[in-house]
């Protein structure tokens, strides 16, 4: 069966039409036949149990009279019908009486004619009937007739089958052409459509459809809707691919920017640090100096009390106020003149420190020569042999000497660089003791000519002193206000240096996390490179 | 084997015991004539026959339930043969019977009458008195059907053969079969007064 399957549809088609109708055409033919024999050997068998009936009829009378002659020439009859072989009489029992055998055939007959009926043998059919005289029987008839009749039938009958077969071969031929292509047609088309589709990879093609609404239009339909998926399924692949591509540059490059505005960001914190550092610094310094402005302010306000309280004694007291500020400003300037002073020595200090400089170093090639000078001991100890032996632990020693002196040497220089960063803090913190021993001098000054003004104008107005003392007051607890503010503001600036640390610390890891993305941008694009 | 063809058997037989006999003690010269022996027995077989092939008219059965009857008219040439010959007829239907007549004047009621050579002087009055009646005449007298008989035995060829008198039988009102008439040789009615 392996050739049926590989037939086109067009030829399986046709060849199982042909098959079907070659089937049901030989079934019923052939039963056809088969009826029509049967019916022919009965109606054979009945028409010549008639005639054998009519021709025993018509020989009772030879047959009762015994008169052979005329019993066969009665018999001579069957001239008449050619396929009967032969016929014979029987009398009673007495065997044969009169027989007949066609031209040309030597027939053996039976002694006796046996059971009446008839039977069919291989070429002929024998026939025993009675011959009856007034409801006796007086006799037998035996009749052989042969099959040329069926077979000849049989011969006409297989003619027309073959006639009838070849005539609906050819119809099925004709007919089965036009019909098989109802159903192949579609089915072809579509199937070509199909290759043409898997060869050109053209997902664009459809199907023609018949407008059929059978199995085959649905086919065909469902594979063109499944075209249609597939090329909308591949159009969205070719969009999102694109876009994605575009999405890759951009990412690359928003990755690029990040990377450098990181950086920037780094570098930037790393200033807003300093920044806050310096601020921090400058918000303390602020804090103390309000500190002190407090102290003075106080200061001024007790004087202030004490002026308006002891008012009528004013006079006095801002005579000794004034001698005070005097003693307060002369003070000042000792202290500015013991400030200077110490100004100096620091200076002195730095110079001698200088000059230990040059000492240390003095010491130190010293230490050097001295080595140089115990190792060529040393060597003239060896060769002087034995007698050398306690000059070379002279030398020995000598170089231990030297080695630490070295070491003292370098010791020093470590303490003088301590010194030095040490006067180095004292002349800053001189610097800026100075510059508030000035603001005291200044201060100082301002609060003489108050004083001053203050006695001047004490008598005319004690009141004018009261509201100073208020106002004072008042300044006080703004000041009081102004360093607890400078108090929140140098926990802000604290905490701003710790955030700035905090931020930098963030902007770090941004960085890195910059540099990743890049990497991982950039192993992506090399991928996608790769792919297409 | 049947008890009818058994005792036909036996008939047989008997006859040929007869015609032994006969050979025996009358040295005849038709010694050589094998017909001699069996001829009357034939004959009776024949007479016998004959009942089937003929239709009689419905005036020869005044009585429904009456036999058939086979006369013989002088001298009786049959013996015991004939009634051998209807001894199965007997048995079915009415039956027949057979009569023995010396005169013609006796007979009466009878459907087959065969008349004896001893009657040939008296054929003519015979045949002119059964003239209408519906009897089969049967003899074996040479130009007894030519005169109004109407079936008359004779030999042909050693063959016991009979000629019939179409027209005499259908006077009479009886119908014979063609197939009897087949057999038969047909003679045509001689004028009585021209056979005087």
């Amino acid at each position: 069966m392996n050739w049926f399957h590989n037939l086109s549809i067009k030829r399986k088609l046709i060849l199982i039409i042909f098959l079907i109708s070659s089937v049901v055409l030989i079934v019923a033919c052939s039963a056809f036949i088969a009826q029509e024999m049967s019916t022919f050997r009965v109606s054979l068998a009945r028409d010549k149990g008639i005639l054998a009936d009519v021709l025993a009829q018509n020989s009772t009378a030879a047959m009762q009279f015994d008169d052979v002659a005329a019993a066969e020439t009665t018999l001579q009859a069957l001239r008449a019908e050619p396929h009967v072989v032969a016929a014979c009489l029987y009398k009673g029992n007495k065997g044969r009486f009169a027989s007949y055998a066609r031209e040309n055939q030597s027939v053996v007959f039976p002694e006796q004619p046996g059971q009446d009926g008839f039977h069919f043998a291989m070429d002929h059919l024998a026939l025993v009937r009675p011959v009856i005289l007034n409801e006796k029987r007086v006799g037998s008839i035996y009749l052989r007739v042969d099959l040329e009749g069926i077979r000849e039938m049989l011969r006409l009958y297989l003619g027309t089958v073959v006639i009838v077969l070849m005539g609906a071969f050819v119809l099925t031929l004709m007919l089965s052409a036009p019909l098989q292509s109802l159903i192949s047609k579609p089915i072809l088309a579509l199937s070509s459509t199909a290759k043409l589709i898997s060869e050109q990879k053209d997902y664009s093609l459809r199907a023609e459809s018949a407008g059929q609404g059978d199995e085959v239009g649905d086919l065909t339909n469902a594979f063109n809707r499944m075209l249609d998926e597939i090329q909308r399924g591949q159009n969205a692949l070719r969009k999102a691919n694109q876009s994605l591509l575009i999405q890759t540059g951009q990412i690359i490059e928003g990755v690029g920017v990040l990377g450098s505005s990181a950086k920037q960001i780094l570098s930037f914190s790393a200033q807003v640090t300093t920044a806050a550092t310096e601020t921090a610094t400058a918000v303390a310094e602020t804090t103390a100096t309000v500190g002190e402005f407090r102290q003075t302010v106080l200061m001024s306000t007790q004087k202030a009390r004490k002026i308006a309280d002891e008012s009528m004694a004013a006079a006095h007291i801002s005579q000794q106020g004034k001698e005070a500020a005097e003693k307060a400003a002369e003070g000042m300037r000792h202290i500015r003149l013991q400030m200077d002073s110490m100004a100096e020595s620091m200076t002195r200090l730095s110079e001698q420190g200088e000059a230990i400089q040059q000492i240390i170093n003095t010491v130190e090639d010293l230490a050097v020569q001295s080595n140089l000078l115990a190792v060529n001991a040393s060597i003239e100890a060896a060769k002087a042999g034995e007698q050398g032996k306690g000059f070379a632990v002279v030398a020995q020693e000598v170089k231990n000497l030297a080695d630490q002196s070295k070491q003292a040497t370098a010791h020093v220089r470590t303490i003088l660089k301590d010194i030095q960063k040490a006067s180095a803090t004292a002349v800053t913190v001189t610097e800026q003791g100075s510059q508030v021993v000035e603001t005291g001098v200044r201060q100082s000054g301002q609060a003489g000519e108050s004083i001053l003004a203050l006695a001047k104008n004490v008598s005319e107005g004690a009141q004018a002193v009261t509201v100073i003392a208020s106002s004072s007051q008042q300044q006080l607890t703004g000041i009081d206000q102004v360093a607890t503010a400078m108090q929140s503001i140098k926990q802000a600036a604290e905490q701003n240096v710790v955030s700035a640390k905090e931020l930098e610390i963030s902007v770090q890891n941004l960085n890195e996390l910059g540099q990743k993305l890049n990497e991982l941008v950039r192993h992506y694009g090399e991928a996608k490179e790769q792919d297409s | 084997m049947n008890p009818f063809t058994v005792d036909r058997l036996r008939s047989w037989i008997s006859v040929l015991l007869v015609a032994g006999w006969i050979l025996g003690v009358f040295v005849t010269p038709c010694k050589a004539n094998p017909i001699a022996v069996s001829e009357y027995s034939v004959k009776a077989a024949f007479l016998n026959n004959f009942i089937h092939f003929v239709e009689w008219p419905l005036s020869a059965f005044p009585d429904p339930g009456a036999a058939l009857t086979i006369g013989v008219l002088g001298d009786d040439p049959f013996g015991p043969l004939l009634e051998q010959a209807v001894k199965e007829e007997k048995a079915k239907g009415n039956g027949v019977v057979i009569r023995r007549f010396k005169s013609v004047d006796d007979v009466t009621s009878c459907h087959v009458l065969f008349i004896s050579r001893s009657e040939k002087e008296r054929m003519f009055l015979i045949l002119k008195r059964l003239e209408e009646v519906p009897i089969l005449t049967v003899s074996e007298m040479e130009g007894f059907a030519d005169h109004g008989g109407i079936v008359n035995f004779y030999i042909e060829n050693n063959r016991i053969r009979f000629e019939i008198n179409k027209e005499s039988a259908y006077r009479k009102g009886l119908k014979i079969s063609s197939r009897l008439l087949c057999l038969a040789r047909i003679v045509e009615q001689k004028s009585v007064k021209e056979a005087r």
